[in-house]
């Protein structure tokens, strides 16, 4: 027997022979992981910087809000529109935000008459405007007064430099005017909880 | 509307659309040509596997007017990225510039490359070692079994 067996020493194996295996399933975690992230969560290149300088005009208002508004008032901005499901879906969170003591609720119709709805009209053009004002103020009405302050941004322009890509998007912009916290797609009881109301308690 | 789902939507509906830089009145030559070259390196954000030249979903059109836009008041490539990458952050270009942040992306291939070549060279380099000369009564066993 002992003459067929194989000599040990063509056997063994030096340890660094391992390396790339462990390597290769150290890159399969982290693939996996990967791929139970959601792709629509990119990171904001916003956090941690001043909001967007922009003046908008607040709807059913004479006035505009200018993004300087914010320094001193911890604040939530919530993109939205009434074509969008998901707004719908997380307005009621909105509502309990508002009863929030401290923190101003900032709301920003982003594009409200899209480009299929425009047919032609300038995205700005009183027409629009007063189509669009109408259609987010009765929407406002039917589902709850969230916000302190509803803003038009017919042609999506302050949208864009929000970085904003689906609606609804949300922040949080500090009392310095400095975006703490962003979240995109609809607000649920988890974002909340676990992120939102703590990052509020840490900032008021 | 969930992006992923308004996305699906747009492109389903405008397949086959033409999606060029379309906005109002065409572009110039020069415009043209920067515009070839730098759209192409743009990822659409609501449709993430288009690039911002070819989607339909509404935001790359709006962006792409915004980029026409910025090559037409003489911005150079640079600004541009840099224009999208503070809105949209790194995810938006395709060749993510090479930062500390993105050497793994840029460097791990090949780094892993490397250390798997060196085990495989360091792996075939290696002699086995000759096995021990069988003995004589091992010799007559072994003729034994072949001539069972």
């Amino acid at each position: 027997m002992s003459a067929l067996a194989v000599n040990p020493s063509t056997r063994r194996m030096p340890r660094w022979v391992f390396v790339p295996l462990a390597l290769f399933l150290g890159m399969v975690v982290f693939l996996a992981v990967g791929l139970t992230r959601n792709p629509q969560d990119i990171p904001s290149p916003l956090i941690g910087q001043a909001a967007p300088a922009f003046e908008l005009p607040v709807v059913g208002g004479s006035g505009v809000f200018n993004a300087a508004q914010f320094k001193g008032q911890l604040t939530l901005v919530n993109l939205w529109a009434t074509w969008c499901a998901g707004c719908k879906e997380e307005h009621p969170i909105l509502m309990a935000l508002g009863r929030q003591p401290g923190l101003q609720m900032l709301g920003i119709n982003y594009k409200e008459l899209q480009a299929s709805e425009l047919s032609g009209m300038a995205p700005k053009s009183a027409e629009a405007v007063q189509k669009a004002t109408a259609r987010s103020q009765a929407w406002l009405q039917k589902n709850g007064q969230a916000f302190g302050v509803n803003l038009l941004d017919m042609d999506g322009r302050v949208g864009m430099d929000f970085g904003v890509y689906g609606l609804p998007e949300t922040y949080l912009v500090d009392r310095e005017g400095v975006v703490r916290f962003k979240h995109a797609g609809a607000l649920t009881p988890e974002v909340l909880q676990q992120k939102l109301l703590p990052m509020l308690r840490s900032l008021q | 509307m969930r992006p992923g789902l308004l996305c699906l939507m747009v492109c389903a509906l405008l397949l086959g659309a033409p999606a060029a830089a379309q906005t109002d009145a065409p572009m110039s030559a020069t415009t043209q040509a920067r515009w070839d070259h730098i759209a192409g390196e743009l990822r659409c954000l609501v449709c993430q596997n288009e690039s911002l030249a070819s989607s339909n979903a509404e935001l790359a059109v709006d962006l792409r007017r915004e980029v026409r836009g910025l090559i037409e008041q003489g911005h150079s490539d640079a600004d541009i990225r840099s224009f999208l990458v503070r809105r949209y952050g790194d995810f938006v270009l395709y060749k993510p510039e090479v930062k500390p942040v993105t050497w793994l992306l840029w460097f791990g291939p090949f780094a892993l490359l490397l250390l798997a070549l060196s085990v495989a060279v360091r792996l075939m380099r290696r002699t086995p070692a000759a096995s021990a000369p069988l003995s004589e009564s091992e010799r007559v066993r072994v003729r034994q079994w072949l001539e069972r």
